[in-house]
């Protein structure tokens, strides 16, 4: 059954009693929390997941409220993994993205059958880019930019790489956009549904692209790397693209792996696969027109990268 | 009260392969419960050990291959930063002999299979130790524990240094002379310990205890110390460490001659009946029955037995019910009477008492 055809007061009392169940990719989460407004967040941007209920999760995401005796007038909202809190109780009113947060960590921390990276993914044809990149750099606002342009979100955030063959696995979630890259894709995807924004958070202003539903669709359909991409948003400069040599791009890739230490040998070779059978560059870019005409050139096989 | 979630956990050690018969429901109960409880990897290794991880739901799979990873990980940690301490001590003629974790990794225990080790324990002799901790800070290493208060806790009374970390690796050292504290009701000679440890193949001057020192510095630990908190993982490693030795010809008997010369047959007494209730370990009768005769008057024997009972089979549960809360303080304040006189004990647990509501501050 998809989320999408419950309705908000079923997932109200889903989320608010024994969980919400969600399957994304190759993860399926528990989800609870009672607070208002996180029922309408969830369906707002998972329409077209699936609700595994019944079945073997991953992991339990609860956010729940948080009373703090120092400060006993706060509403405060904290987040659980497994049961056992993490980070700081926040204001309340972020309780809905924390579920998001919670998402993130549950991925990242757990994960480790598979070799995670901190980038983002896309794919056009059967060829996938991964745009590795520390946060800040604008890698989801280009993400989101290539997205409009029609090519299928595998992630906003994680690179997921199967030792296995080395394909990369999507996880189509929500792409998280902060700031002034909201209002930009708003005017690249008028269409888009884009969650209200949550003002203040540790980020700045941070709002949530829904995933076109194709990608969530077909999130079981996993594909080869063919680029690596280290983006980078610089005001005013024109769009350039230099190569990487492979040793830089290994090094940088390990720099943006969550979990490559505890992969050993496994992720040894799954990170020389994926730099031996991928050209690498660096990427600089103001105008985003110009970097998605750039990618398109690069899945025509215009461009020599 | 029933606990399905321990109980399953419990299950799934006891006989691996009835995981394969696991609905998801109860998957979901004793995955997070295995995860508190630092179990996970022990999971995957058993499973596989029973022939039935092929067997298992993807998804289990998934979770108990990421936690092999890790542990991995600790195992190559720790056979590195073993290297690292002995580089520290060239030169010096000092020998180390490792305990716990470590000990195992190194001595290709199946107990270290599966299991997170955050921390090197290290034995040394005592009239070395400040050479050592001399050596290991020029080495990189630094105290943690820098009030004067937690110094003096340790040196004087304890039967470690402070911790040792690492400033480039953040990786700790326990430093021990001994493996109980000097203060405490029970003492062992450690010299004793020193001169039965097995040398450690490739390794020179590197020992681990011998097979029933490392039983007994188990049950020392978890019956002894009153640190609960993992007492399900430390009772899984008892299990893995008899389970490991029984066979060996003289084990049982070597283990039996040790318990009694250490006076240890109280705590190894608590330690057998629980693994064998728990968790099925097959325990040689004749030392069940030496040690039973040790056993304290039967009205203290028997709330022991349940306090203990209790702790270990809720062990990583997150949010512990009433009478589990209690056995746990029950059994910390038994820890700290065995640890220390009743003065100095008083003394101790009002600071920790106080030292809640301060600041934290350094030098008191």
């Amino acid at each position: 059954m998809k989320l999408g055809e419950l309705s908000t007061d079923e997932t109200a009392a889903q989320l608010a009693g024994a969980g919400l169940a969600l399957e994304t990719g190759p993860f399926a989460v528990n989800l609870r929390c009672a607070a208002p407004g996180a029922a309408a967040f969830i369906r707002l941007l998972y329409p077209e997941h699936r609700v595994a209920t019944g079945e073997v999760v991953h992991t339990d995401v609860a956010v729940r409220p948080h009373f703090n005796r120092r400060r006993p007038w706060r509403r405060e909202a904290q987040l659980h993994i497994d049961d056992r809190p993490l980070m700081q109780a926040l204001p309340r009113r972020f309780a809905a993205p924390m579920l998001e947060w919670g998402l993130n960590f549950a991925i990242g921390s757990r994960a480790h059958h598979l070799l995670i990276l901190h980038a983002a993914v896309v794919e056009k044809n059967g060829r996938a880019v991964v745009m590795a990149a520390v946060s800040g750099s604008g890698k989801s606002t280009l993400c989101a930019a290539l997205v409009s342009a029609g090519w299928r979100l595998f992630s906003d955030e994680f690179g997921l790489i199967r030792p296995a063959d080395g394909a990369l696995m999507p996880v189509p979630r929500p792409v998280s956009l902060k700031n002034e890259s909201i209002e930009v894709v708003r005017r690249l995807m008028p269409a888009a549904v884009i969650s209200p924004p949550y003002h203040d958070t540790a980020k700045g202003t941070l709002a949530y692209l829904r995933p076109p539903d194709d990608a969530v669709r077909r999130q079981f359909e996993p594909a080869m790397p063919a680029w690596i991409v280290f983006p980078k948003f610089r005001a005013g400069a024109p769009l350039t693209a230099t190569p990487v040599p492979r040793a830089q791009a290994f090094a940088d890739l390990l720099a943006n792996s969550m979990n490559y230490i505890a992969l050993a040998e496994r992720g040894f070779a799954a990170m020389a696969r994926l730099v031996e059978s991928c050209p690498a560059f660096a990427l600089e870019y103001s105008d985003i027109p110009a970097a998605i005409a750039h990618f398109e050139g690069l899945a025509a096989g215009e461009t020599a990268a | 009260m029933a606990d399905p979630a321990g109980a399953g956990l419990l299950r799934a050690l006891r006989e691996p392969a009835a995981m394969a018969g696991f609905e998801p429901a109860l998957w979901n109960l004793v995955l997070p419960r295995a995860r508190n409880a630092g179990l996970v990897g022990r999971l995957g290794v058993r499973a596989e050990a029973a022939g039935i991880a092929a067997a298992l739901p993807e998804r289990v799979r998934d979770m108990l291959v990421a936690a092999e990873a890790v542990a991995a990980t600790h195992d190559r940690m720790i056979r590195f930063e073993v290297g690292r301490i002995r580089r520290a001590l060239d030169g010096t003629g000092i020998g180390f002999t490792l305990l716990k974790g470590a000990a195992y990794v190194l001595g290709g225990l199946k107990a270290a299979r599966g299991r997170l080790v955050s921390d090197v324990d290290i034995l040394v002799a005592r009239e070395r130790i400040d050479e050592v901790e001399r050596r290991l800070i020029e080495h990189g290493w630094r105290q943690e524990k820098t009030s004067a208060y937690d110094q003096r806790y340790y040196r004087d009374w304890m039967h470690e240094l402070p911790p040792l970390r690492h400033r480039g690796r953040m990786t700790v050292v326990d430093v021990h002379h001994n493996i109980l504290p000097l203060t405490g009701r029970l003492r062992i000679d450690a010299a004793k310990l020193l001169a039965a440890a097995r040398p450690v193949e490739g390794l020179d001057g590197v020992t681990i205890l011998a097979p029933a020192d490392l039983v007994l510095h188990n049950v020392v630990h978890l019956f002894q110390d009153g640190d609960v908190n993992h007492g399900l993982r430390d009772l899984a490693d008892l299990d893995d460490l008899l389970r490991h030795f029984g066979p060996e010809p003289g084990f049982w008997s070597a283990l039996a001659a040790r318990t009694a010369e250490l006076g240890l047959g109280r705590p190894v007494n608590y330690a057998l009946r629980h693994a064998a209730a728990l968790l099925g370990t097959p325990i040689d009768p004749a030392l069940r029955a030496a040690v039973g005769r040790t056993a304290a008057p039967p009205p203290i024997d028997r709330l022991m037995q349940a306090l203990l009972g209790r702790a270990l089979a809720r062990s990583g549960q997150p949010a512990p019910d009433l009478p589990t809360r209690l056995a746990r303080e029950a059994l910390y304040l038994r820890s700290h009477w065995l640890r220390m006189p009743p003065v100095m004990l008083a003394g101790h647990l009002a600071r920790k008492g106080a030292m809640q509501f301060l600041p934290e501050r350094q030098g008191v």
